[in-house]
């Protein structure tokens, strides 16, 4: 298999990582806005042939479809933020090849509705686009997918939870994942889904609750945000309700409310003394950048899926997970957690197409494929998954 | 009495104002960096001869000697910020007139223990020149605005005529001024609030002298008068607590600001991301300070005055021993925004600031204040001070606490 990976930060780079010790990697185009990045991950990798770099602006659909076609690549995997979700989905669709993304485009509901409505093309066309297949939208997933199919006779509410007791030396505060994307989805109405109501919006960081995290990362508080997987789960699973959750911390809560009454949190250019700039743009470029961070890093996070419902007529409650811990993936794979967590679940998808495995065509969801072989590889990746019951 | 006041911003408008209706204040010339905002203010001022306007740099010393020359005038008043105070100070002493300010020369932190010991003061450097002016025959009359200024006048008036033994002197400053239509828009210059608010607070004690703290230190909630009601108050880095000491006889002076929660939160989270930096930082190939991003995302508070709605209060609360009886008073000036916008034209926490700076020309000029040398507000007779208030149309009032 031949993939153009356009954004090599932290995601990309343990996208490579775990991708070159599977067989099926012919070669993986490294591609970025900064030469300079691409070049210091292709030298930690080591193989120049296998590897090859590329610099790319991701909003520029022509030069994104040369690039593909000059390596004559089979996937274009995009790990780069959801503004250029559009442009690279298009030049994936137009140059002929498969799609994988880890994020989606569009407010609430509308999330990810511009690329599910090109289904019927796509399938025409022989080709698949896999939408939010990195933890979380993507392991979350397919966690309810496969609690549907093989955990519960009767699913009544899915809920993602996701938290971590991370902390990073000598910085009162650095979030650990893209800070773009995390001001974005903590300021956009969080999305809940219900069977009756279908799809709508609560303030933000609405419905606080106390969540029992395992592996020893224990209670958080957790609060609606929102994230792909409240548009995927309820296309392909059935249920009575969605939501999604995230330990945020109030130190985080707190600063991004400020942020966001003060108008930083916006992409809309402000002029500054003649310069424009994003106010967003600002804030990310105070804080130290995530792909940094790893050896400062201590602790573990957690992703998964709390499934209620009904089993042989008696309530059942699980909750499937994926913990890691940092220096377990820094000691293995040199990538931190959260970017290690994110960036090995596209990997495995990948390899399950080139297997012939999953062999859907058509814009889907990670729930839409069987669930098993993917949950079968995970501990095969240094990646195992967790079920407790609650 | 003329005048060259330097710097014609919100305060240097309102001490105009204010001085407009006294007959021995002959001519103030208005000098700006902005030659159009003089022409402004010189307009609503409506008389030309008597209000001059020019135009100057606050930081060449030569051109504001040349104007104090051509002008001859018994005084520079400085209404810039304190970081032109150097040149508009040796440009009085060299020329040989009287100067006032509202703000004294600026601090500098520690460079090993910035939240512990004080290192370079507000004021040092004016006080280090305090002999040459006394030797000259000249006055330097530092930080006359409202705080400081009229809170030190308050503390040396608790000393004379309040109190046998003073154990604390504390300024508080407390507002309930609610900007309309904005969930959160400063009342004054962002870039100057934090600046101010994330300099190591500077707190007097006897034993200890002076020595700073964290920001925002000693977090208590204080009662204000007029309406306003309990605000939490903080620690911050002003000039009272420099100056009273020299003069007032306690034991510990500090000056907490009512910043409010919500206010405290917002400085401590633009530290916590480093969006107070003032120096430029790469933002995906553009050169720009996170300072001045901030601040172009709040609205101008230049032009808030008539959507500001409340009042603001300053003054010092004194603690110690009356015939042989413990007893904590609190001297205070409230203004009311809309009252001020009505009467001056000018927004409360400038008007309030204002006055004070006139009552002591006018002082200084009918011969009730005599000195020489760099004083504090303190360093006077009190009691005319007080009794001009009222007449000039901002009361004092005293609380039993």
């Amino acid at each position: 298999m031949k993939v153009l990976l356009v954004g090599v930060g932290g995601v990309g780079e343990a996208i490579a990582v775990t991708a070159k010790r599977r067989p099926w990697l012919e070669k993986m185009v490294l591609a970025d806005y900064s030469l300079a990045r691409a070049l210091e991950v292709a030298q930690k990798l080591g193989e120049a042939n296998r590897f090859p770099v590329e610099q790319v602006d991701a909003g520029d659909k022509q030069r994104v479809i040369e690039i593909a076609r000059k390596h004559n690549v089979d996937l274009l995997m995009n790990a780069v933020n959801v503004d250029f979700t559009d442009s690279l989905f298009d030049a994936a669709f137009e140059y002929g090849c498969d799609y994988m993304d880890m994020a989606m485009t569009g407010l609430g509901a509308e999330m990810g509705s511009r690329q599910l409505a090109s289904n019927a093309a796509w399938e025409k066309k022989g080709l698949l686009a896999i939408l939010g297949m990195g933890v979380d939208p993507g392991v979350s997933d397919i966690f309810a997918k496969y609690a549907e199919q093989h955990l519960f006779d009767e699913v009544e509410e899915i809920g993602v939870r996701d938290g971590a007791a991370l902390e990073i030396a000598g910085y009162d505060f650095a979030p650990a994942f893209s800070i773009a994307d995390t001001l974005e989805e903590c300021t956009s109405p969080p999305v809940i889904w219900e069977k009756d109501k279908g799809w709508f919006t609560t303030e933000l960081f609405s419905e606080p609750e106390i969540f029992e995290f395992p592996e020893g990362i224990g209670p958080l508080e957790c609060v609606n945000v929102e994230h792909e997987e409240v548009v995927l789960i309820p296309r392909w699973v059935k249920t009575k309700r969605v939501t999604f959750k995230y330990a945020l911390g109030d130190k985080f809560i707190h600063a991004i409310k400020i942020l966001h009454m003060l108008g930083l949190t916006s992409k809309v250019p402000v002029n500054v003394k003649g310069v424009k700039v994003a106010p967003s743009e600002v804030v990310a470029a105070c804080l130290p950048n995530p792909a940094h961070l790893g050896d400062k890093m201590t602790g573990k996070t957690c992703v998964g899926t709390w499934v209620k419902g009904m089993k042989d007529g008696r309530k059942r409650q699980v909750y499937l997970y994926q913990s890691t811990d940092n220096a377990e993936s820094m000691g293995k794979y040199g990538c931190q957690a959260v970017s290690w967590q994110t960036g090995v679940c596209p990997a495995i998808a990948m390899e399950l197409l080139a297997e012939g495995i999953w062999k859907e065509k058509g814009v889907l969801g990670p729930e839409a494929f069987d669930p098993v072989p993917f949950l079968e590889k995970m501990p095969e990746f240094d990646f195992p998954y967790g079920i407790r019951e609650m | 009495m003329k005048v060259l006041l330097v710097g014609v911003g919100g305060v240097g408008e309102a001490i105009a104002q204010i001085a407009r209706p006294h007959a021995w204040v002959e001519q103030i010339v208005l000098a700006d960096y902005n030659l159009d905002r003089a022409k402004e203010v010189q307009a609503k001022l409506r008389d030309g001869k008597r209000f001059p306007v020019e135009f100057v740099d606050a930081n060449k010393q030569e051109m504001i000697e040349d104007l104090a020359k051509k002008y001859t005038v018994d005084l520079i008043m400085n209404a810039c910020d304190p970081s032109f105070n150097v040149p508009m100070f040796d440009a009085a002493y060299q020329v040989g007139i009287n100067y006032m300010d509202m703000a004294m020369t600026l601090s500098e932190p520690h460079p090993q223990e910035p939240f512990k010991k004080a290192h370079i003061k507000l004021g040092d450097y004016q006080f280090e020149r305090a002999r040459k002016w006394e030797e000259k025959g000249l006055l330097a009359l530092v930080g006359i605005g409202v705080e400081p200024g009229m809170a030190d006048v308050f503390a040396r008036y608790a000393q004379d005529h309040l109190f046998d033994e003073i154990d604390e002197i504390g300024i508080r400053d407390g507002a309930n001024i609610e900007v309309k239509g904005y969930e959160f828009a400063p009342n004054f210059s962002i870039w100057t609030t934090i600046e101010e608010c994330l300099n190591p607070p500077v707190v007097w004690e006897k034993d200890k002298g002076w020595f700073t703290t964290e920001p925002f230190s000693e977090p208590e909630v204080f009662e204000f008068p007029g309406g306003i009601g309990k605000v939490e108050v903080v620690n911050v880095e002003h000039e009272e607590v420099l100056l009273i000491p020299r003069w007032v006889k306690t034991r510990r002076v500090t000056f907490k600001y009512g910043l409010g929660d919500q206010f405290i939160g917002v400085l401590k989270t633009l530290h916590m991301i480093g969006l107070d930096n003032k120096e430029p930082i790469n933002v995906k190939g553009v050169m720009v300070a996170p300072r001045d991003v901030v601040a172009a995302c709040l609205p101008d508070p230049a032009h808030l005055g008539d959507r500001m709605f409340g009042k603001t209060c300053a003054g010092t609360w004194v603690k110690g021993k009356k015939d042989g009886k413990e007893r904590q008073v609190y001297l205070y000036q409230v203004a009311d925004n809309e009252e001020c916008m009505q009467t001056w034209g000018c927004q409360a926490v400038v008007a309030q600031t204002a006055f004070n700076a006139v009552i002591a020309w006018d002082l200084v000029e009918h011969g009730l204040w005599k000195g020489v040398g760099v004083l504090g507000p303190e360093a006077f007779d009190p009691v005319p001070f007080m009794e001009k208030m009222a007449e000039y149309g901002f009361p004092y009032g005293i609380k039993e606490m």
